[in-house]
């Protein structure tokens, strides 16, 4: 059976989906790591992607972090100077936005799509090594919300240069209901998209009816992130460090920068368990540390930000009239319970959905899609979104003595109403009338002639564009 | 309000509201159906999802008999769905429906229930692990697949045409085609319609089914197992021969589907009207053209008519008034005359009102000058005149008659000269221009400047040519006077030309002569002219008496004057003849200086004496 992917590839890690026979799996990469971090460094003249990237040479020249925030093409200053804070290599902005990296013998240039090209291409070995029949790997990408067309267009273009057939991009928060079989619900619901990454936050409300998603609300946010979470125990780990040794590890970038990748496992450990041991050796000056960190002792650290967190998320919610039922929670960091929680607390009426790990959903969502799309042919959608024609009002039908709700308000086109009419033998012709509700006048009036057709007969009702097609047999 | 559709079973109600327009992610399978739709125009209903009318219940069979039946070593040929009691879902079943059946078996058909019913229960081969082989079979998804290919109520066959005529052909084949779809690698497998079906879709259909991609295979129907293999050679030899037979299968089995979707677009009545729909079409295009020629002639037939009559009528209108125009001159001359005679009546009557005889002659003369200059309405005047002033009018008039007929003289003989020196200049100008070498030479630069191809190439080069040649008078070359001397030029192309011809000749005489001669002389000037003749340009320039005598033609002059005595007839010529390039002119004048020479070198050897 043919088999698709999805990937989502965010500013800190990335994260590939498959969908083969009809179940979606995420696909380890080669650490066994079930995403990847999006982290690319130049080691002499190698390129490492991901885990060895990550924890490579801390003092390393040419790390690059964050990339995805200059593969949008509309990226201001904050972008530009956050990446080149986070990443170690000079960007130079001239025309063109390229890294500038440093190498025992010359200056290495390379353009962020570069990169991006990299990080796919490093997926797609991942994907190409899980199956074993070759051919076109199928792919829908997520980009965000915000998202201009061209942006996304240098997205598809990074991920078939390294190639992947790409299928569609959609958006975020659609790929994350889509992980949940959300818009397979048949009453409407509104949902809440929370996702916070490693380094920024979207919170959007989406509506869906009748199978349709639509995103009525979104924020987003590049200030808050994952990572400020890390910084602030890494920066306590330090100040127990300091106390005992009297040693300042701030004052070195490379104590720092083991300090943080210690700190962000332990995070991530503290996700699961409820303590987690950091060991560090030589943080500093030839001095190991050793120490145990609770989980309670990190939502301590973290507790003054929480409130900020959940901000954008309470303003959302305070400007949409209606009802929340459900929430779904993605990115990275929603791992955090505490996080989780607080959110959940938000809206205590509504179900919290967090059955995928929170990483993994947008992802998983790009595959399920995929998947639909491989029964599609000939299917080309560039925008994230598009408009439908709804139906604007209710529509009754009476016939006989019986009166059903044909349609309701807000049916998608194309929609179809099979019912099955009983009617007497000796009837040869039977009237249809339409209402716009039970009470009011008929606005239309149909008879067909019945005398031939088999009793009792089907009528079906389709819904098409401004009009309804009545058959019956 | 209702569009009528009038006879069949569908109605289309148009909705008076408008649609309420919404931004929806592209996503979702509910999305990708509304695409689907829209973009393919597909039929909805079978897209149509059956999730629902699933829901209810299934009811697993229970054939005690049928299970006992079976022998456990005969595993291969048995029934698995009808084992596990789903005889009717078949392909169908979910791997849930499977599971729920499989434990249902289980529960009932166990060894260890049966026995503890009081059944006997033989432990080497009872009927139960037909049941565990058939779980194990459609449970897993690869071993489910490769038996759902060969399940055996699967129809292969082909409709035979006969069964196409008698059962009609969308019964017939929209039966084989739903039931060869599940072979599809694809989902959403066009079905074959019905006959209003559009033509897209038709299209589409069949496009669909030439290019079916089934995941139909025959590993079920392997005769040995590459398990049952001994070693490693024999294992890999099996498996040679189970893939040689299941790719011969499958082979049969693309030719089969092949043959199934041919015979259905053969006989698709569909198909066939698309056809005679096109073919009409063309036809109709083509009478359409035809007519429009047709019509076109006809319309050109009427206004040659039309232009015919109007000629007629012209013809006709301007006869008339021409005849007309000389019944009125006619009229006018007959009047004239009348005045005329009247004239010269009342002039004679008044003695021509002369004093004297002389004067009665002149008068005379006057009158009858006056009667040819007048016209009517002015000899009636005069008449008048006459009439009332008598002499002195008359006086009058004929010094004016004179006047007038000097100027007349005059102006004639203006218009004459005028045309005679416009006549003059014409001729001037329709006199071919001379071809200078000069007036050549630009013309061959501006025939190499613009080569063929040039947009109006003579009319640029004659224009060349008057821009750049200096003329006498004011004659200009036309493009015409340029092309044709152009092609001189080309007819007398050296390579072609007689001049040279006559100078190939010439040589060959020339050689044929010398070596009678048995000269050594080379005859430089010879070749030298023989030379300047091929070069063919400057041959015109040559005079003949700037040349001088070279030896050998002074020795042929002095054989050719001995050989021709002074009373042959026309001697001359003969001894000019026998000289190559020289006229008889030139002979003669070098006779002559030949003579003076002579008599000039007898002078001074007398004067020596």
């Amino acid at each position: 059976m043919a088999s698709a992917y999805g990937i989502h590839l965010g500013n800190s890690t990335a994260c590939l989906a498959s969908f083969t026979n009809g179940t979606i799996s995420v696909i380890a990469n080669d650490a066994g790591d079930r995403v990847t971090p999006a982290i690319i460094a130049l080691n002499g003249t190698e390129w490492e992607i991901g885990l060895p990237a990550k924890s490579g040479q801390a003092s390393s020249k040419s790390i690059i972090k964050h990339n995805k925030r200059l593969m949008n093409c509309d990226f201001n200053e904050d972008d530009l100077s956050y990446v080149e804070l986070s990443s170690s290599c000079q960007i130079q902005n001239d025309e063109k936005l390229v890294y500038e990296f440093q190498t025992s013998e010359t200056k290495l240039y390379s353009s962020p799509d570069n990169i991006a090209t990299k990080i796919y291409a490093k997926l797609f070995t991942i994907a190409s090594h899980s199956v074993k029949n070759e051919g076109d790997l199928k792919l829908v990408l997520a980009a965000p919300l915000h998202w201009s067309n061209e942006s996304r267009e240098r997205l598809v273009k990074c991920a078939e240069l390294a190639g992947f057939e790409v299928l569609q991009v959609i958006s975020e928060p659609a790929a994350a209901l889509l992980a949940y079989n959300i818009e397979e619900n048949l009453e409407d619901v509104n949902v809440l998209i929370y996702r916070l990454g490693g380094s920024s936050c979207d919170v959007s409300i989406a509506k869906v009816s009748a199978g349709f998603v639509s995103v009525e609300k979104n924020i987003f946010r590049s200030d808050l992130g994952g990572q400020y979470l890390t910084k602030d125990l890494a920066d306590f780990i330090a100040q127990e460090f300091k106390q005992k040794w009297k040693l300042d590890p701030q004052e070195s970038k490379r104590a720092m920068a083991k300090l943080l990748n210690h700190a962000d496992n332990c995070k991530n450990v503290l996700s699961t368990l409820n303590s987690a041991h950091v060991f560090i050796e030589s943080l500093l000056d030839g001095v190991d540390w050793s120490q145990n960190v609770s989980r309670a002792r990190f939502e301590n650290i973290i507790s003054s930000k929480i409130a900020s967190y959940v901000e954008p998320a309470e303003k959302l919610i305070q400007s949409f009239d209606g009802k929340i039922s459900k929430i779904v929670l993605c990115g990275g960091s929603m791992k955090i319970p505490k996080l989780q929680s607080t959110i959940a607390n938000l809206l205590p009426d509504a179900e919290v959905l967090s059955g995928i790990n929170p990483d993994e959903v947008i992802a998983i969502g790009c595959a399920k899609e995929a998947g639909l799309l491989l029964d599609v042919p000939e299917f080309s959608m560039n925008d994230l979104n598009t408009e439908v024609e709804f139906l604007g009002k209710d529509v009754y039908m009476k016939y006989l003595d019986q009166t059903v709700h044909l349609f309701k308000e807000g049916t998608p086109p194309f929609a179809q109403f099979v019912q099955s009419v009983e009617a007497e033998q000796e009837i040869k012709d039977i009237d249809f009338t339409l209402h716009t509700s039970p009470e009011s006048e008929a606005y239309a009036t149909e008879s067909f002639n019945i005398e031939n057709l088999k009793k009792p007969f089907s009528l079906k009702a389709t819904l098409q564009q401004s009009s309804i097609k009545l058959e019956v047999e | 309000m209702a569009e009528k559709d009038s006879n069949s079973n569908c109605r289309i109600v148009s909705l008076a509201w408008p649609c309420v327009k919404k931004k929806v992610e592209c996503v979702g399978s509910a999305f990708l159906r509304y695409y689907n739709i829209k973009c393919h125009g597909d039929d909805p209903s079978f897209t149509e999802s059956k999730s629902h009318e699933k829901a209810e219940e299934i009811v697993f069979d229970d054939d005690v008999e049928y299970l006992r039946s079976l022998d456990p070593k005969e595993w291969k040929s048995q029934d698995h769905y009808a084992v596990l009691g789903m005889k009717e879902l078949r392909y169908e079943a979910t791997d849930d429906d499977i599971k729920r059946a499989y434990r249902q078996k289980v529960l009932k058909h166990h060894p260890d229930k049966r026995k503890a019913q009081g059944e006997d229960i033989r432990s080497d081969d009872d009927y139960f692990t037909c049941i565990t082989k058939a779980y194990e079979i459609l449970g897993t998804p690869v071993k489910r697949r490769s038996y759902d290919s060969v399940d055996h109520t699967v129809d292969d066959t082909i409709p035979s045409t006969a069964e196409i005529k008698k059962e009609g052909f969308f019964e017939v084949f929209s039966k084989h085609f739903e039931s060869n779809a599940r072979w599809s690698e694809k989902k959403n497998v066009p079905l074959l319609g019905d006959e209003n079906s559009s033509r897209e879709q038709v299209e589409r259909f069949y496009a669909f089914w030439y290019e079916f991609e089934s995941w139909r295979e025959f590993s079920y129907l392997d005769e040995e197992e590459k398990e049952k293999g001994a070693d490693r050679e024999e294992r890999r030899w099996i498996e040679k021969q189970n893939k040689a037979a299941r790719a011969k299968l499958k082979k049969e089995e693309m030719a089969r589907l092949r043959s199934l979707v041919d015979l259905a677009y053969t006989y698709d009545p569909r198909i066939q009207r698309f056809k005679q729909e096109d073919k009409d079409k063309k036809l109709a295009a083509k009478k359409a053209r035809q007519d429009a020629v047709q019509a076109k002639k006809a319309e050109e037939e009427r206004i040659m008519r039309e232009a015919l009559l109007a000629k007629q009528k012209a013809e006709e209108a301007e006869r008339a008034r021409l005849d007309a125009a000389r019944a009125e001159r006619e009229i006018q001359k007959k009047n004239l005359r009348k005045e005329r005679k009247a004239l010269r009546d009342l002039c004679k009557a008044n003695n021509y009102y002369a004093q004297g005889e002389d004067q009665t002659v002149t008068h005379m003369a006057a009158v009858e000058k006056i009667c040819e200059v007048m016209k009517l309405t002015e000899l009636q005047d005069f008449m008048k005149e006459l009439g009332i002033n008598g002499r002195i009018a008359f006086v009058k008039t004929v010094q004016e008659t004179e006047e007038k007929l000097e100027a007349e003289r005059k102006a004639l003989f203006d218009t004459k000269k005028q045309d005679e020196q416009k006549i003059k200049k014409d001729a001037v100008l329709r006199t071919p221009v001379e071809w200078t070498v000069e007036m050549t030479q630009m013309l061959i630069k501006a025939v190499n400047l613009f080569p063929a191809g040039t947009n109006q190439r003579w009319e640029v080069v004659a224009n060349f040519l008057n821009q750049h040649c200096t003329f006498i008078d004011d004659k200009r070359l036309s493009a015409k006077e340029v092309l044709n001397k152009a092609k001189d030029l080309q007819s007398s192309d050296f390579s072609k030309s007689s001049l040279k011809k006559a100078a190939n000749e010439e040589a060959f005489d020339q050689f044929e002569k010398e070596k009678k001669k048995i000269s050594n002389h080379v005859d430089n000037t010879g070749i030298s002219k023989s030379d300047k003749l091929v070069n063919g340009t400057t041959t015109a320039e040559i005079k003949p008496e700037e040349k001088p005598w070279t030896k050998t033609e002074q020795e042929l002059l002095e054989q050719a004057i001995k050989t021709f005595p002074v009373n042959t007839p026309e001697r001359w010529e003969k001894i000019s003849d026998c000289i190559p390039n020289r006229s008889k002119k030139d002979c003669m004048k070098r006779y002559k200086e030949l003579v003076e020479l002579v008599k000039a070198k007898k002078q001074a050897a007398n004067l020596s004496k």
